[in-house]
């Protein structure tokens, strides 16, 4: 029931602070992944599938009108449902990982609905601001607006645990043959993850005519490899 | 000039002057604007926020109830623009409408350019900023000290957190609330703020140190795939190297993660079919 109960609360933080409230960056997945992890004990998986997933959506830009995919709350449902099902789980913890990261992709998809959804609701609440400042009712305005953030929060929660639930579910649910013929390539996906991670994040700045400065980094990173 | 001294006696006399707007109100502002995309549409975009944020300054220079719901009527219309960028022009905007509380010839005019003109190209500049470069700046920067500093785990991890906390929301509370300070001190001349003009040489700049670090990163992450075999920095360069193209030319995370799994996959198993 805690597991459940830290699941809802970090869902209402991530969906909050990704476009309501703040926008401080604590939903980000690298932050909530590993906060999660904290929480449950595993800060090791947390910040695994929090710094791969980080890489990988970076390039998610959630601004004006765009429609994004909600990729903070992928992945709280990627690690919600790795440390809810670690202690049942039969098979290596790199397919936990692997598998909890696809599931994480795929929900970050769905989520992307909930963006539009909450966009729905706030048609309604739009309505009574405005009709409030016809009225001359302040503090009705003001309640309307403040209902967009609670609503938003009640909705990350219901949908952080919703998920979570039925990423577990799904998950004990596998056929065992999906574990057991492709054990090995589990690792390397995660390596796979990793690289789409670079590549993602690299296409987002790369000029040809700065070509010179991952260069440069690449040597730092040899002389730092060379000096450890 | 006449007609308008006796004007403004006028109002005087029916309704006492309006304040001016407090430090205090300034600072309510400032926390409300972290809520302004509480009610954001595809079709009004920040419009109630704007209002919501704004209410303490138009409760504070409004003459009467009349004048306040008049004020709030106005600035709960359609506006758009970046969040944190926003601040300027709710600095300004209050400046505009304490002048036009105190009669100051057209100031609606210069309030509409503000809100609309000035407001769209805060948004792109924000967007650019904030998700275009300083989040991935922050993102890299937080991953590398997670790798240099792995024989301090676990204070590697909570050492980078907090850097990449830092990083962002330095810059990110540093434009919301100069923002609202500048705008309400300059007025219309928020325009000519050197905050602003800075960002692009900012952008440069970001996007320069970014792909150094994004070449250091992917060095101390070839390590860790090195320490299996082989055939690890092989997945991982196809992958990256997938992903990379699809991004760049079809600028399509979703399908730079999928083709990039597929590739893997399949060198994988052309790997293991051989009897690697």
């Amino acid at each position: 029931m805690e597991g459940y109960i830290t699941i809802a609360v970090l869902g209402a933080l991530v969906a909050l602070d990704t476009t309501v409230a703040g926008q401080f960056m604590v939903s980000q997945p690298l932050i909530s992944a590993t906060l999660a992890g904290y929480l449950f004990g595993d800060m090791e998986s947390g910040m695994y599938i929090g710094a791969i997933m980080q890489l990988m959506w970076l390039k998610l830009i959630p601004a004006g009108g765009s429609i994004f995919l909600n990729g903070n709350l992928g992945t709280l449902a990627a690690i919600s449902v790795l440390e809810l099902s670690v202690n049942e789980f039969k098979y290596s913890i790199e397919s936990l990982r692997f598998t909890v990261i696809v599931y994480g992709i795929v929900t970050s998809y769905i989520f992307g609905y909930f963006t539009m959804s909450q966009r729905f609701i706030n048609q309604f609440l739009i309505r009574i601001a405005h009709n409030a400042v016809y009225k001359n009712r302040i503090f009705r305005f003001q309640l309307a607006h403040i209902l967009g953030v609670i609503t938003t929060g009640i909705a990350g929660m219901l949908i952080s645990v919703i998920f979570a639930l039925a990423g577990k579910w799904l998950l004990l649910r596998l056929p065992p043959v999906y574990f057991t013929s492709s054990e090995s390539f589990f690792q390397y996906g995660l390596y796979a993850f990793l690289g789409i991670g670079i590549g993602t994040v690299l296409s987002m700045h790369w000029a040809r005519k700065a070509w010179y400065y991952p260069v440069i980094g690449v040597g730092a990173g040899c002389v730092v490899m060379l000096l450890s | 000039m006449d007609n308008k001294v006796i004007h403004r006696n006028e109002n005087l006399i029916i309704n006492p002057p309006p304040d001016s707007l407090r430090t205090f109100d300034l600072v309510r502002i400032f926390l409300r604007s972290f809520f302004i995309q509480a009610t954001f549409t595809m079709k009004e975009k920040l419009s109630v926020g704007f209002g919501f944020a704004l209410l303490p300054g138009i409760k504070r220079i409004s003459r009467n109830h009349e004048h306040m719901q008049q004020l709030l009527k106005r600035h709960s219309e359609y506006y758009n623009s970046h969040p944190f960028m926003t601040s300027f022009i709710l600095g300004s905007v209050l400046r505009l409408e304490e002048n036009a509380t105190n009669n100051s010839p057209n100031p609606y005019k210069d309030i509409e350019i503000i809100k609309t003109h000035l407001a769209g190209v805060l948004g792109s500049l924000g967007d650019r900023l904030f998700w275009k470069f300083l989040k991935p700046f922050a993102s890299i920067v937080a991953l590398i000290m997670i790798f240099i500093l792995s024989e301090f785990y676990p204070w590697n991890i909570f050492i980078s957190i907090i850097c990449f906390l830092l990083v962002f929301n330095v810059l990110h509370l540093f434009y919301r609330l100069w923002g609202i300070i500048h705008g309400y001190r300059a007025g219309t001349a928020v325009i000519h703020s050197k905050s602003i003009q800075l960002i692009e040489h900012l952008n440069f700049r970001l996007a320069c140190f970014a792909l150094g670090f994004i070449g250091l990163l992917s060095i101390l992450e070839l390590r860790l795939v090195y320490k299996e075999d082989i055939f690890g920095i092989i997945i991982f360069i196809a992958a990256s190297a997938t992903a990379f193209l699809l991004n760049y030319k079809k600028n399509s995370p979703g399908l730079g993660i999928i083709v990039g799994l597929a590739v893997s996959f399949v060198i994988y198993s052309l790997f293991h079919l051989t009897g690697y």
